[in-house]
């Protein structure tokens, strides 16, 4: 009866073991085609620049959205052309806004600078540079400030955040945003798990509306407006409406309190309007990135600040911009960081005092 | 936290382990679900745990006092015990009240002394709803009448009685169970079989792929944006948005419903059936014994038949008791005007369709050729199509913010508000296609193909599940969604 028993019990687990495998080989498969059609990219996220920061004592520290990636990039162009007397760390935050930035500064990256050593002596002395990189988005609100903005759940709080907030406001769908971004990243080799909830379903038919929209483009265009594909059309009408958002009051609080941070650290400060793509600009669109660059400059203008306006870099086209229409491409970025150091932020090559071969060099060998 | 959830990835499988892993003793296993049950609990709000575990309490030992003075004979022991439920009661049902209803009735009579031209001083703050309170009171207040009633002995364990007021799988939304279902399975022991696993996994996905895919996909898609924006649209995205909204409330649902049954069954214990193809009801009672079982069957057992069955005005009287117990199911969904009329549309439904039964039963009685008139496939088709009709138009109330909004939306349905086209993304009708498919499986015509699968070699029923998962990996809307029934 045991036997029989246990026999019974035995082909049932080599029978759940098949299924399992069905299972696992089905999940796995699709996971690897998705790998190999589009190979997933590293993104440069807080972590990493707190892993950065805490092994190095920068002489430029950058805040900004995920732009940031951007400057990290220029950071190690500029650590070569200063053999490596130079360091620059950015944390890029995804999503940016300036208060959820701010709170970045204030929370992850200040504790780690004011670390001190066994003596008492402050571990990090160098900082001089604090770079602040933002587009008219970050200070704009639309539908007013949520308490607590999910990019900084997600990208930026730490186990005890999380837990602090839990137990003050139970789980919810605010704090749910840190274990979502904490298993992707932690099963980041997947790229079915990076595409939770992506709905390919529904792009691969937008790709043939797409498509065959663009076929009779040509002979709409005759008749009617030129063809402008949603996300592109998207982004325009964002900018475009963007005017009455500008520095929502709780972003300019936020800016109020890193021009404070500068001021009491002794730090020069910039703030750095990161370049657009261009096409996304219409006429009406640089009315809202005009009337942003010159609520900033007057801004730094007033207090004594750096604004540097990047918006529409010369050197940057449109292809040298991702397919998202926001972030820059790595030939972009090459450009952006050339350009950059050549003419806007060329200052912080003087940083720190350079080697006589470097100073007088545009790049070092 | 709920079972859709994504912290439900490490709660659920840690909670299973551990519950398997011990040994196999009812005390052990009890208490084991219960700690996981209350960390369930205290995940959505700590505080509020202390009401849940506080009439537990209360109705614990009412339940043993009552089942105790059954015994005794003699009016004064009557009267204690009829103390005793009233308190049991009055303490479950004003908690309710007081959480759900307090700001309802406080509104209401600002309205009404506004029309009288009066103004009311009197400012109530809305409480904080407790999670599951409108499942846990009706659980427990069944209990307390049953041992009043005699029908159950009362339970002897205080474990057995908090898990069975607490029980994490049901607590948000249900299905609402007996005493006489949930606690002899909680008074033994639970052994791990392989079967149990699996079939709870199964009911688990189905329950998920309806909640989390086709749900929040047909509700964001085809539901949401004609309700928020109604006069833009025209008529026929109006009809689409309430049948997409039927869809969208039977996957949301059942489709809880499925993973509180499968992940209850994986602990080894059994849940009643909530939903039963509601879809292919012919009658309203008919619907009404598919769809939300577990409360209606809890409705005509405690509110119905003690009504039409005992010494006082109601007994006999169907109608008004029919007309009450669905005001009472309408209220029960929300402390709005709009479920109070969705109510009263049921009760009338159902007075209609018991005297049409009733007239049509005479009729039958003079002319035999009407019986096979009434079990013609065109009959069929016509009362299908008529409850179907009538309980999706019925859902305009129940999905609506307010009456204006509810009359709005209805006068939508019968004339072009505005000119905008409800374009239905893939997704959502991939989802539809779903739920039309989920429910023809259970023809009798395609059973085959059913058997068909479950022949197939494990190697590949494996292939086919893990393509599912899949398939809902990416296409289940991650983070958006609400849970409609856990707001009831």
């Amino acid at each position: 009866m045991m036997k029989s028993a246990s026999l019974r019990g035995s082909k049932s687990a080599a029978r759940l073991v098949v299924f399992l495998a069905g299972a696992l080989t089905a999940i796995a498969l699709v996971d690897s085609a998705a790998n190999l059609t589009s190979p997933k990219r590293f993104r440069r996220e807080i972590e990493d620049a707190i892993v950065d920061l805490r092994a190095s004592d920068p002489d430029i520290l950058v805040i900004s959205s995920s732009h940031g990636r951007s400057f990290h990039v220029l950071g190690q162009e500029l650590a070569k052309r200063t053999h490596g007397q130079a360091t620059l760390v950015a944390f890029p935050l995804e999503a940016g806004k300036m208060r959820a930035m701010e709170w970045v500064l204030r929370n992850r990256a200040v504790p780690i600078l004011d670390e001190r050593d066994s003596s008492g002596n402050r571990k990090r002395t160098r900082l001089r540079q604090l770079l602040f990189g933002i587009t008219w988005w970050d200070s704009c609100r639309r539908w007013g400030a949520p308490p607590v903005d999910p990019n900084v759940v997600s990208r930026a709080w730490t186990l005890t955040d999380y837990l602090q907030d839990v137990a003050a406001h139970g789980v919810n769908e605010s704090n749910r945003n840190f274990i979502r971004y904490k298993l992707q990243r932690a099963l980041r080799f997947s790229r079915l798990v990076q595409s939770l909830g992506n709905d390919p379903l529904q792009k691969v038919a937008d790709r043939i509306t797409a498509i065959s929209a663009s076929m009779s483009a040509p002979r709409l265009h005759e008749f009617r407006t030129p063809f402008v594909p949603q996300a592109l059309a998207k982004w325009r009408e964002d900018i475009e409406t963007g005017q009455s958002c500008l520095y929502s009051p709780s972003e300019l609080e936020a800016l109020e309190r890193m021009e404070a941070f500068a001021r009491e650290r002794k730090l020069d400060f910039t703030v750095v309007l990161f370049p657009l793509m261009p096409q996304t600009i219409t006429p009406i669109g640089q009315k809202t990135l005009d009337r942003f660059a010159e609520l900033t400059r007057r801004r730094g203008h007033d207090l004594g600040y750096r604004v540097v306006d990047m918006t529409r870099l010369p050197v940057l086209t449109d292809d040298d911009f991702m397919s998202d229409m926001d972030h820059v491409s790595e030939v972009g970025n090459a450009k952006y960081t050339e350009w950059a150091l050549q003419h806007e932020l060329g200052f912080l090559l003087d940083t720190v005092p350079l080697p006589p071969r470097a100073a007088s060099g545009q790049g070092a060998p | 936290m709920s079972l859709v959830d994504i912290e439900s990835i490490f709660f659920v499988p840690l909670a299973l382990l551990v519950y398997w892993l011990l040994p196999a003793r009812r005390a052990a296993q009890n208490a084991w679900l219960l700690a996981c049950s209350y960390v369930f609990y205290a995940s959505w709000n700590i505080e509020l745990l202390g009401l849940l575990i506080a009439g537990t309490l209360v109705d614990f030992a009412v339940g043993r006092y009552l089942a105790n003075a059954a015994s005794r004979v003699g009016p004064t022991s009557a009267r204690y015990r009829r103390l005793a439920l009233f308190c049991s009661l009055g303490l479950s049902l004003g908690a309710l009240a007081y959480f759900k209803y307090k700001g309802f009735f406080s509104d209401s009579l600002s309205e009404f002394l506004a029309v009288l031209k009066l103004q009311s001083s009197v400012v109530v703050e809305k409480a904080l709803l407790p999670l599951g309170i409108s499942f846990y009171t009706l659980q427990r207040v069944g209990y307390i009448l049953d041992v009043y009633w005699g029908r159950h002995p009362g339970c002897r364990s205080l474990l057995d009685f908090a898990l069975f007021t607490s029980y994490f799988p049901q607590i948000t939304a249900g299905p609402i169970s007996r005493a006489a279902e949930l606690l002899p399975q909680f008074g033994r022991s639970r052994r791990c079989s392989m079967d149990l696993l699996t079939k709870g996994a199964k009911a688990f996905l189905l329950g998920y792929a309806l909640k989390a895919w086709a749900a929040e996909s047909i509700g964001q898609q085809v539901v949401d944006p004609v309700f928020a924006a109604g006069t833009s649209y025209d008529t026929i995205s109006h009809w689409l948005a309430i049948f997409g909204y039927a869809a969208q409330v039977f996957c949301d649902f059942a489709g809880y419903s499925l993973m509180a049954i499968g992940l209850s069954q994986s602990f080894g214990i059994a849940l009643p059936q909530n939903f039963n193809f509601p879809f292919f009801s012919r009658s309203l009672p008919e619907l009404w014994q598919r769809w939300h079982i577990s409360l209606n069957r809890w409705l005509f057992d405690y509110i119905f038949t003690p009504l039409t069955t005992g010494s006082g005005w109601f007994r006999g009287r169907l109608d008004i008791s029919l007309l009450l117990t669905f005001l009472a199911s309408g209220l029960w969904h929300g402390a709005n005007w709009t479920f109070v009329l969705w109510g009263v549309m049921q009760g009338l439904g159902m007075v209609l369709q018991r005297n049409w039964d009733e007239r049509y039963r005479g009729w039958c009685r003079s002319n035999r050729s009407l019986v096979s008139v009434r079990r013609s496939a065109g009959y069929g088709m016509a009362a299908w199509a008529l409850t179907l009709l009538f309980f999706v138009l019925s859902l305009v109330p129940f999905r609506s913010p307010d009456i204006h909004s509810a009359a709005a939306f209805f006068s939508g349905l019968g004339s072009t508000g505005g000119l905008n086209s409800l374009s239905i993304g893939i997704n959502a009708a991939f989802a539809f296609a779903f739920v039309i498919a989920y429910h023809l499986m259970q023809l009798p015509r395609f059973m085959a193909w059913r058997q068909r699968f479950a022949e197939l070699p494990g190697f590949m029923r494996g292939f086919i599940y893990g393509s599912a998962v899949v398939f809902l990996l990416l296409q289940a809307p991650q983070g958006r969604g609400v849970f409609i029934y856990q707001q009831f």
